[in-house]
C-alpha cells in the first residue's frame, strides 16, 4: 500500500506526544461541547422540573382551595341526602313498610304495588373538568301504584305524604279516573275513583362496578 | 522552536566557507559567534556537543563557497503541471552529482519560441555540506534551510525596503581578501561568484574591486545576461571607510558604485563576532533574521523532514490549543444560557416553597369529607336538577279545581298527569360542531337522562262531559270558560283536543237535534310551559 504521509513511522514517533496532545485537545474540545450541552440539558431539565413543581404547587393550592370551597358549598346538602338514605342502596322492605303505614294512616283501599328492576345511569362529570372524581351511578326504580279511591283527596294526601317522606321520589305519571261517572252522590262509601301512578325512586351508587 | 509572526526567534547558523566553518547563534535578536572549525574533522566533536546543547534550535546552513555554480538557460515554455518535472530533468542534466541544487523560472524570452529563461544553481561540491548535514540528521534535529550568501543578499535587499535597480551587483568583502560578487536582475539572483583578491591592502582595495567589477560585467555581457549599454549599480559592502573606498571607484554612466561601511550599517544590529569586523555576510544575515526566516534553497524534503515534523508538531500544539479555546468560546453562549437557566430555576424554586407551605397548611386544616368533593358536587347537583323538575299531581289538581269554578256544570271523567321528555334541540345553524352531542342513553333510562339534561315538561289531559238542557252554545261556552280559566294561570297553556261541538268550517258536524238533554264529551290538554 502506498504510504500516504511523506514521513516514516519512526519519524512520526518523534511527535507522538504532540499528536497525543492534539488528540487530547480534541477530546477536551469534544468534552467541552458534550459537557456543556449535557449541563445545559440538565439545567433545562432542572428548570422544567422546577417550573413543573411550581405549576403543580400552584395547581394543588388552587385545587385544594376549590375543593374546600366545593365542600363548604355542598357538604350540608350532601349530608341531607345521606340522612334521607338517598346515597344508600334501595331498601324495598322499608319502602313497603312506608306504603303500608301511609295506607293505614289515610285509611285507604288496598294498594297494588309493582317495583320494576332497578336501572343505572352513569353520571357524567363536566367535560372541562381535568381531574374528575370517581364513577357514580344514578339508580332508578320505577314503581307502579294502583289504588281505588273514595275521593280524589285520598290520592292527594297519599301522594303528598309519600313524595315528601325521606327518600328521593318523583311522580312520572298519574291517571285519576272516575269509576262510576253516573253516580252523582258521594254519600255512599264506595270506590268512586281509580288512580294509577308511576313513581320513580332514585338512589345514588357511589361505588358502581367499573 | 519558537517563531514570531515574521522574524526568526532563534536558530543555529552553520556558515560553510572554503577555509573555515563558522557556527553562529541567533537568539534574542542577537547574532553571535559560537565556534569555528577549520574543517569537519576538527570540529566534529565540538559540533556534536554543541548540537546537544542546542537540540531544540533549528539549523540553517549557509554556503559561502567557490563551488556554488549558477547557470542561466532556456527551456521550452510548458504548463505549470509539467514545469516541475522539466526543471528536475534540467537539474539532473546540469548538476548530476549533487543533491544541493535549485532551479527557478526567471522570465521569458522576448522573441522566437518565447522560451522560459531558467536559473539553475547548485553546491557542486556536496562533500562540503554532507558531513554537517548528516551529523545534524543523526541527532534528529531540524534542518530549516540550506542556502547561500548569494540568496541571502537577495533576501536582504528585498527586506531592506529600498527599490533595487534593474541591474544590480552586490559585492561583499569577507575576511579581507574574499570578494563575493552577486548579480541581481530586478532583485533576483542571476549569478554569483567568490573571488580571492591578490592583497588585503586597503590602499589597493578600491582598485581591485573596480577591476573585478569590470571583469564580471564583461563576463555577464558575454553570456548575454545584460547588454553592453545597460547601466548597472554596484553596491560594495566592506568593513572599511566607505568614503575612502569610494575615492578609488570612478562611477560612469554604465557603472555606478555605492559603498557601505558594514561596521556602521551593523550598528543597528546586535552582532557579536568576538572582536572581528562585521562583514557584509553577517550584516545580511542579522538583517534578514530580524525580519523573516532564512529561505531554503538547496535542501530537499528528506533533509528537512525533521523541520517539517517540528512544524507539524508546533501546528498540532497550536491547533490543539486553538481547538480548546474555540470550543470554550463557542460554548460561552451555551454556558451563559445554562447559568441563566440555573438562576431562573432558583427563582422558580423560591416561588414554589411558599406555595408548598401554603398547601401543607391547607391540607392540615382541610375538613373531613365522606367522599371526594367532585363526587359530592355531582351527586348534589344531579339531585337538585331532578328535584327542580319534580312536581306533584296535587298542584295540577288544585289548578283544575280552581278553574272548574268557572264552569260548575262540567264533569271530569279522567285526569292523566304526565311528566314527558322533550326532544333534544338541534342547533342546525352551526352545523355539526354547534350541536350538542347526544348522551348515550341506557334503555329504560331515557326519561331520567332527560331530567338530567333539563328536558322535561308536564302535560295534563282532562277528559270530561258537558251537559246542557237545550243549548249547544251554552255547552260549548262552559268548556271555553273552563279553558279560559285554566289559561289564566301563568305558564299554562290549554290545547282543546276535543270540544262538545266541532264548529270548524273545514270539518264535518254530525249530531241529532232532539228533545233530550244535550250531553257531549270534551278533551283538554294542559301544557305547563315553564316547569320551574
Amino acid at each position: 500500500m502506498k504510504q500516504l504521509l511523506p514521513f516514516s513511522n519512526e519519524d512520526l514517533l518523534l511527535i507522538k506526544w504532540r499528536i497525543g496532545f492534539f488528540v487530547l485537545c480534541g477530546l477536551i474540545a469534544t468534552g467541552i461541547f458534550w459537557s456543556s450541552e449535557y449541563i445545559n440539558l440538565q439545567a433545562s431539565r432542572g428548570l422544567s422540573v422546577a417550573q413543573g413543581e411550581l405549576y403543580s404547587a400552584s395547581s394543588d393550592v388552587e385545587l385544594i382551595e376549590e375543593e374546600e370551597a366545593t365542600i363548604i358549598e355542598y357538604i350540608d346538602r350532601y349530608q341531607e341526602l345521606t340522612d334521607q338514605r338517598i346515597v344508600n342502596p334501595e331498601d324495598r322492605l322499608l319502602f313497603l313498610e312506608k306504603v303500608a303505614q301511609l295506607r293505614a294512616e289515610f285509611n285507604l283501599f288496598p294498594i297494588a304495588l309493582n317495583i320494576d328492576e332497578q336501572l343505572g345511569l352513569r353520571l357524567q362529570y363536566d367535560p372541562a373538568e381535568t381531574e374528575p372524581g370517581g364513577p357514580i351511578d344514578l339508580k332508578t326504580s320505577s314503581v307502579s301504584i294502583a289504588l281505588s279511591l273514595l275521593h280524589e283527596e285520598d290520592l292527594i294526601r297519599f301522594l303528598g305524604a309519600f313524595l315528601n317522606s325521606p327518600g328521593f321520589y318523583q311522580a312520572r305519571q298519574c291517571e285519576l279516573s272516575a269509576i262510576n261517572q253516573a253516580a252523582q252522590s258521594y254519600v255512599f262509601l264506595a270506590q268512586h275513583f281509580r288512580a294509577n301512578c308511576e313513581l320513580l325512586w332514585y338512589t345514588f351508587d357511589l361505588s358502581p362496578p367499573a | 522552536m519558537k517563531t514570531k509572526l515574521a522574524g526568526q526567534t532563534r536558530a543555529i547558523i552553520l556558515i560553510i566557507k572554503d577555509y573555515q566553518v563558522q557556527l553562529m547563534l541567533w537568539e534574542s535578536a542577537t547574532l553571535s559567534m559560537l565556534d569555528h572549525y577549520a574543517d569537519f574533522q576538527e570540529g566534529q566533536e565540538r559540533f556534536d556537543q554543541l548540537l546537544l546543547d542546542y537540540s531544540d534550535y533549528p539549523i540553517v546552513i549557509l554556503n559561502d563557497v567557490i563551488e556554488e555554480s549558477f547557470r542561466n538557460e532556456t527551456v521550452v515554455h510548458v504548463a505549470a503541471t509539467d514545469r516541475k518535472a522539466l526543471l528536475e530533468r534540467k537539474l539532473n542534466y546540469s548538476f548530476r552529482n549533487t543533491i544541493f541544487r535549485a532551479a527557478r523560472i526567471t522570465g521569458r524570452e522576448d522573441g522566437g519560441r518565447r522560451d522560459d529563461t531558467v536559473m539553475l544553481s547548485a553546491i557542486t561540491k556536496p562533500e562540503l555540506v554532507n558531513p554537517w548535514v548528516d551529523q545534524v540528521l543523526t541527532k534528529k534535529m531540524a534542518v530549516q534551510s540550506i542556502s547561500s550568501v548569494a540568496y541571502l543578499a537577495e533576501s536582504y535587499l528585498r527586506g531592506s525596503g529600498v527599490k533595487s535597480p534593474e541591474h544590480l551587483m552586490v559585492i561583499s568583502l569577507e575576511e579581507g581578501t574574499h570578494l563575493r560578487q552577486t548579480y541581481l536582475r530586478k532583485g533576483r539572483v542571476f549569478f554569483s561568484r567568490l573571488t580571492t583578491l591578490p592583497t588585503a591592502d586597503l590602499s589597493a582595495l578600491g582598485e581591485n574591486i573596480y577591476q573585478e567589477s569590470l571583469q564580471i560585467r564583461q563576463y555577464l555581457e558575454r553570456i548575454k545576461l545584460f547588454s553592453y549599454e545597460s547601466p548597472i549599480e554596484i553596491r560594495i559592502f566592506a568593513p572599511c571607510d566607505s568614503a575612502e573606498l569610494a575615492q578609488s571607484l570612478s562611477s560612469s554612466r554604465l557603472n555606478s558604485f555605492v559603498c557601505f561601511d558594514t561596521r556602521e550599517e551593523a550598528l543597528s544590529c546586535n552582532i557579536d563576532l568576538k572582536g572581528s569586523d562585521v562583514s557584509g555576510l553577517y550584516l545580511f544575515l542579522a538583517n534578514v533574521l530580524q525580519k523573516k526566516r532564512i529561505e531554503n534553497r538547496y535542501a530537499n524534503f528528506d533533509l528537512r523532514r525533521y523541520f517539517h515534523l517540528k512544524l507539524i508538531s508546533q501546528g498540532l500544539a497550536i491547533a490543539g490549543s486553538v481547538l480548546v479555546v474555540v470550543a470554550m468560546l463557542l460554548n460561552t453562549p451555551v454556558l451563559s444560557d445554562t447559568l441563566d437557566k440555573r438562576s431562573l430555576t432558583e427563582v422558580v424554586e423560591s416561588q414554589s416553597a411558599p406555595l408548598r407551605a401554603q398547601y401543607d397548611r391547607l391540607t392540615q386544616g382541610f375538613p373531613e369529607t365522606p367522599i371526594d368533593s367532585k363526587e359530592m358536587a355531582l351527586v348534589v347537583e344531579t339531585y337538585e336538577t331532578i328535584k327542580r323538575q319534580s312536581h306533584e299531581p296535587t298542584e295540577a289538581i288544585g289548578i283544575i279545581s280552581q278553574a272548574l269554578e268557572q264552569a260548575p256544570d262540567l264533569q271530569i271523567a279522567r285526569i292523566v298527569w304526565t311528566m314527558q321528555e322533550k326532544d333534544i334541540e338541534q342547533d342546525t345553524s352551526q352545523g355539526f360542531f354547534g350541536s350538542t352531542p347526544p348522551q348515550p342513553v341506557v334503555p329504560g333510562m331515557e326519561f331520567t337522562q332527560a331530567l338530567i339534561d333539563n328536558r322535561s315538561s308536564l302535560h295534563v289531559l282532562i277528559d270530561g262531559t258537558v251537559f246542557s238542557p237545550d243549548s249547544y252554545r251554552e255547552a260549548q261556552d262552559q268548556v271555553l270558560a273552563f279553558a279560559n280559566a285554566l289559561n289564566e294561570f301563568p305558564g299554562l297553556s290549554v290545547n282543546p283536543l276535543k270540544m262538545p261541538t266541532d264548529v270548524r268550517v273545514d270539518a264535518q258536524v254530525f249530531t241529532t237535534v232532539g228533545d233530550e238533554q244535550l250531553r257531549a264529551a270534551y278533551t283538554l290538554e294542559l301544557i305547563f310551559e315553564e316547569v320551574e
